[in-house]
């Protein structure tokens, strides 16, 4: 794996990229300034492409716009080569089931749901067949060193360590093409962290991986280091 | 898996759900309990009488004429003279008649005096003639036939005599201990007014009310159509003739001038005679109503208009079927008052329902970021709020429907001897089933209100739950 500080902002073949942003523009209003202003970006297939910024400056805002929960004013966002920010907002929310796992900063899961009911649930919006489901969520604890007996636990009885490494299972249960994973690591400690992103990296070979933190010490796990604001024209403070 | 994200939330949320599901079972089952007690009142209401083409009395309300006569509830305003009943007993279309002389009551429970024919013609339900549990028929002119519930209350057998009493109240202060009945028979029960009544001859209760007075004779002739267990059964007892009347017009209106003392000599001769046991067939001067039967049902109204316009003195004739739907629909308006307040309280409950979902919705707000990051629409959440109402409100009925079962199974004993509602057949009735389905919709109706406010939510939540 090698770091590079290069930003991928040349168009790039679409059945090579996991997700392309072009000339995308967002803002909050009608009448306030634009969050998001990307002439172009892309993650090829299988890249793990880190990206750092301050706080406020759109990071949440940019993995929004690629999961297709924020719709840009202008501009195309396309994931695996259908123009995702174009279609159906029904068709977007199955795009994102079956081609996107998420990992978020803090409250992955559902509290109240079993630890299988939360991997499960990601693939039954996916249409994941369920006969398939329960060796593949096996097998992911494995990976990601889980002990079968969590299972039954509910959310809200593990740990936050736990709780993140269910939460990449979850993300990848459904063999997404695109990972994004938005500051998994600011409640863990050092060591925490290290296995975190040393099992978020084995188990994502197979998915493009966006990684967004502010801590850019996390920068040398991925093939390519993207700052946000030299991708981000807008420059604004969010 | 909506279904099991909904159980997981709404069990998350156990207090306050079982707090909102207390309420829905109350009302719900409040509604459930109007809705089968007015069912059971209308079917209490058409069974009452059946096999009954018209009713006669004197000139009145026709509501009025059916609830003393088959309701045993109010007062006949004045009777029917005899002569006039020997028309309707002769006239071609009439089958069988049967008189009915109000106006005494025996610990409270109505005295009807009557014919045997009341027990072979009348009938209640659906065209369920009368039956014994012991006993039989009149056979003398001092016997005495009781409903089941005053053989219940009153703890009575046959061959017990009983002392009729002046008046309809519960208390009486003048009471024909002279002219004591004999039970000869207990009345299978019917779950109608005839289980309330003590049933004793026509003649029994004129002799009770006689005036010893030269100018007033029971009449000898037959009271009913030929085939009439009456006419078979009559006896050939002289003694009767003894009993004399003052005052034509007064003897059997229970009024004012019903002098005790006069009484008293007519009992001293009734004594006498009453040791014969047979049943006369002399008539009285005048009796309250007459229940009628027809040889061809089609005949009803014209033999109704002929009996209103009758010549001879003024009738009122009914149809039991039109005079007791007119009856219902005044019933109607309490039916639908209650059926109202329960709706309210059902609209209350689902008000507290929408409140609990609402109230929630702050702290879900993450629980619906993370839906949104693994696949699930805003149409899903909307739906996923709407299936947690419907769990709550589905639960809710379930208990509702088991606690008003029990509820019938343990008070219908009650039920029947307080009000005289027979509590019969299954809940689950159609419409049982309406109200379910009702509250139901009522409550998908409802739900979306906190569904569309999870909805909009959803549109404005990112990943991270901001």
């Amino acid at each position: 794996m090698t770091l590079s500080q290069e930003t991928s902002q040349a168009p790039a073949s679409s059945d090579s990229t996991a997700v392309a942003l072009d000339k995308v523009n967002f803002s909050y209003g009608r009448n306030s300034a634009p969050v998001i202003d990307i002439p172009h970006w892309h993650v090829n297939a299988k890249e793990h492409v880190f990206v750092s910024g301050a706080s406020g400056s759109g990071k949440s805002t940019l993995l929004n716009l690629i999961t297709g929960t924020l719709i840009p004013q202008q501009g195309t966002v396309t994931l695996c080569g259908k123009p995702f920010s174009e279609v159906s907002a029904r068709k977007r929310d199955k795009l994102r089931a079956t081609h996107i796992g998420v990992v978020f900063q803090q409250f992955n899961l559902i509290s109240y749901l079993t630890v299988s009911q939360n991997i499960a649930a990601a693939a039954y919006f996916a249409d994941n067949p369920s006969n398939d489901i329960d060796a593949r969520i096996r097998q992911l604890l494995a990976a990601l060193k889980l002990p079968e007996s969590i299972l039954r636990a509910k959310a809200s009885e593990l740990s936050v360590g736990q709780q993140q490494r269910v939460a990449i299972a979850r993300a990848l249960v459904n063999e997404p093409e695109l990972l994004v994973v938005d500051e998994p690591t600011s409640a863990l400690d050092a060591s925490a962290r290290d296995i975190f992103m040393s099992l978020l990296r084995e188990n994502a070979r197979d998915s493009a991986l966006i990684f967004v933190s502010h801590d850019a010490a996390l920068a040398s796990h991925f093939d390519k280091h993207t700052d946000i604001a030299s991708l981000n024209q807008a420059g604004a403070t969010v | 898996m909506i279904t099991q994200i909904a159980i997981a939330s709404l069990r998350h949320r156990l207090g306050s759900v079982l707090l909102t599901l207390f309420t829905i079972v109350i009302s719900v089952s409040l509604l459930l309990s109007v809705e089968y007690v007015r069912g059971q009142v209308r079917d209490s209401f058409t069974r009452t009488v059946s096999g009954v083409d018209i009713i006669v009395g004197a000139p009145t309300g026709q509501l009025n004429l059916l609830l003393y006569s088959v309701f045993r509830l109010g007062n006949p305003t004045n009777g029917v003279n005899w002569n006039d009943v020997a028309w309707l007993q002769t006239h071609p279309q009439v089958d069988w008649l049967v008189p009915l002389s109000l106006g005494d009551a025996h610990k409270g429970f109505r005295v009807v005096g009557t014919t045997n024919g009341y027990f072979e013609h009348f009938k209640y339900g659906d065209k369920q003639p009368l039956s014994f549990a012991s006993g039989g028929h009149f056979v003398a002119d001092t016997s005495a036939v009781i409903g089941a519930e005053v053989a219940t209350e009153l703890g009575y057998a046959v061959s017990d005599e009983i002392v009729v009493s002046h008046g309809l109240g519960d208390i009486s202060f003048q009471h024909h201990d002279a002219h004591p009945f004999t039970i000869t028979g207990i009345l299978a029960p019917t779950g109608t007014p005839a289980d309330k009544a003590v049933y004793v001859t026509l003649h029994g209760i004129e002799s009770v009310h006689a005036s010893p007075s030269p100018g007033r004779t029971l009449r000898r002739t037959a009271i009913t159509k030929p085939g009439n267990d009456d006419s078979t059964q009559a006896s050939q007892d002289d003694a009767h003739d003894t009993h004399r009347h003052e005052d034509d017009e007064q003897h059997h209106d229970h009024d004012d001038s019903h002098e005790h003392e006069l009484h008293e000599e007519s009992h001293t001769e009734h004594d006498n005679d009453s040791a014969t046991s047979t049943l006369s067939e002399a008539q009285p001067e005048s009796v309250s109503a007459l229940l009628l039967g027809l040889k061809s049902r089609v005949a009803a109204l014209q033999l109704q208009h002929q009996i209103n316009n009758y010549d001879g003195a003024a009738l009122l004739a009914i149809l039991p079927g039109v005079a007791l739907k007119e009856l219902w629909g005044l019933m109607g308006n309490v039916e639908k008052l209650l059926l109202g307040i329960s709706v309210l309280i059902l609209l209350s409950s689902l008000i507290g329902l929408i409140t609990l979902l609402l109230a929630t919705m702050r702290e879900r707000r993450q629980e619906i970021a993370v839906l949104r990051a693994i696949g699930a629409g805003p149409a899903t959440i909307l739906w996923l709020v709407q299936a947690e109402a419907l769990l709550i409100s589905a639960v809710g009925c379930v208990f509702s429907i088991a606690l008003v079962s029990a509820g019938l199974s343990l008070f219908s004993e009650w039920l029947n001897a307080s009000y005289g509602l027979i509590v019969t057949g299954s809940l689950f009735t159609q419409a049982t089933g309406i109200v379910i389905v009702c509250v139901m919709a009522a409550t998908w109706l409802c739900s979306f209100i906190p569904a569309i406010a999870a909805y909009r939510t959803a549109l404005h939540t990112g990943l991270s739950g901001r």
